[in-house]
């Protein structure tokens, strides 16, 4: 009998326990994440100080970076056919010290390999949410891996480093990074210093400078500047635009308050690359992505109360400008437009707010100030204090 | 010649204008973008050139007694510009008054130019009286 009540309690037990509930699918169902909807016309955008798809997008074409460091260290890093990464890095007499090893082991995750050439190796599990695999990443790492050695090892901004070691400025520690990407354009970066100089009416720049001489199959194609001290980033492409562009904070500060970020050497070799390349498509396509047609009104009710569009790339019913200089002009009033919500009831309402009619001053002032840029005070002996 | 007359002549002309250019677009004009003048380089040159030479042909047919000759003329076409430019396909763009602006003093540089020379031309033959 004892037997008998014993089996039947355990039976009980173990089919309460196992049986599906209800109250188990309601915890799952309540477990799983809400779909965030979002109403129509509400753009979501990133922050614009971090680098985004496009910034990846662009650098996922890099093959080869060769970084040379000022203490006389070289590392070259490429990519793969998958997307492993390979760094290895030489001390300035041509001894290799260390390679750094990244392959992908799922759609996310990297297996990191370190091999210094005087200590004992290791690998390890990188985390997505910390570490963008880029060869940018893995020559910084490496390098700091090698001067400040690997024991205790944390992640710390993004990068492995010794337990309680301050964070190394690689950066300030980068002489010349040079950049091989697709379609045969390689862009070099170097570090030099220019005196006094007028690149455009009004605007004089001097000082430490990073300068990005771009080739396409060994051909000069292009050269973007970037002025430390006054902040002011500076390109030309010869045969895509006439003159220069030049931008500096008060030319951001209507969208982004000013420069949301320091652009660093390896963003500079790939902004020089991606407007050349950007304008190489405009060029020959007319247009970089596929443009976006809204619904249209009924052409007399446009007459009557015009639709202001910001979506259309370009510069809107004048794009025989779109090849120039002012093209980005045009670019930054359409994004203005966009994060402000402006349209054809808003572009001119200044006693409500200045929001949009700041979009319109700024786009004026751009027009006025492109294309008085002279190219040539972009290289270091191009000219002389204005 | 009446202003009225000169105004009517340089709306027809930049309507007159932009028909071709929509009837040409992709042959002649480039045919990127919608049709429009200031959507291509040539377009610019096209709608600029028969806005000159009609209003050198109003001046040389009964020339304007004012100094500055060709204003109404231009007021015309820049009436027409707009018309067009916010009835077309989609309305008017993000840069709208920019692109007033600019193809307004387009117009106004080409009617006035080519009121110029046709009265010139038109004095040269009369003589200056």
């Amino acid at each position: 009998m004892k037997k008998w009540l014993a089996f039947v309690v355990v039976g009980l037990v173990a089919g309460t326990l196992t049986w599906p509930k209800s109250g188990v699918v309601a915890r799952a169902a309540q477990g799983n994440p809400l779909v965030q909807l979002i109403p129509p016309g509400q753009k979501q955008v990133g922050n614009p100080g971090e680098k985004g798809a496009t910034y990846y997008g662009l650098e996922a074409q890099t093959t080869r970076l060769t970084t040379r460091f000022r203490d006389g260290h070289e590392a070259v890093t490429e990519r793969g056919l998958v997307g492993e990464v390979m760094t290895t890095l030489r001390d300035e007499s041509g001894n290799e010290r260390a390679r750094l090893r990244l392959n992908r082991i799922d759609g996310g995750h990297d297996m990191l390999h370190f091999e210094p050439s005087g200590g004992a190796p290791f690998q390890a599990l990188s985390d997505p949410v910390l570490v963008k695999p880029t060869l940018d990443w893995a020559t910084r790492q490496a390098y700091s891996l090698v001067k400040d050695g690997t024991d205790d090892l944390v992640w710390d901004g993004g990068m492995m480093r010794r337990k309680g070691v301050a964070r190394r400025d690689v950066e300030s520690d980068i002489e010349s990074v040079e950049t091989v990407w697709a379609n045969g354009l390689v862009a070099r970066l170097t570090r030099q210093t220019y005196t006094r100089r007028q690149i455009a009416p009004g605007r004089f720049v001097q000082g430490k400078v990073l300068v990005s001489e771009l080739t396409a199959y060994g051909a000069p194609a292009g050269t973007a500047v970037w002025f430390e001290q006054d902040r002011v980033f500076a390109y030309t492409l010869p045969g895509l635009m006439a003159g220069g562009v030049a931008i500096g904070p008060e030319d951001l500060k209507a969208n982004y308050g000013g420069w949301p970020f320091t652009p660093d050497s390896t963003w500079l070799n790939l902004q020089i690359i991606a407007s050349r390349h950007f304008r190489s498509l405009l060029a020959t396509k007319g247009s970089v992505a596929k443009s976006c047609e809204p619904t249209q009104p009924s052409r007399w009710a446009a007459f009557f109360t015009p639709t202001v569009y910001a979506n259309e790339a370009g510069c809107d019913d004048f794009h025989w400008l779109d090849g120039g200089v002012v093209r980005q002009c045009c670019d930054d009033h359409d994004r203005c437009y966009s994060k402000s919500g402006c349209d054809s009831d808003t572009w001119w309402q200044w006693w409500k707010s200045w929001s949009c009619d700041r979009c319109n001053i700024a786009v004026v002032a751009c027009f006025f100030a492109r294309g008085q840029i002279e190219p040539r005070c972009l290289t270091r002996e191009g000219c002389t204090a204005g | 010649m009446t202003r009225w007359m000169r105004f009517a002549v340089g709306l027809l002309t930049f309507l007159a204008a932009h028909a071709v250019e929509v009837r040409q677009w992709s042959a002649w004009f480039g045919g990127v973008h919608p049709p429009w003048f200031l959507n291509s380089g040539r377009s610019i040159a096209f709608t600029l050139g028969c806005v000159c030479a009609s209003s050198c042909m109003m001046a040389l047919v009964g020339g304007s007694a004012e100094r500055v000759r060709g204003i109404t003329f231009a007021v015309g076409s820049f009436v027409a510009m707009t018309a067009v430019l916010f009835l077309q396909k989609g309305g008017a763009g993000s840069i709208f008054p920019i692109v007033m602006v600019v193809g307004g003093l387009g117009i106004l540089m080409g009617s006035m130019f080519g009121a110029f020379i046709g009265a010139e031309i038109r004095l040269a033959v009369r003589g200056r009286t």
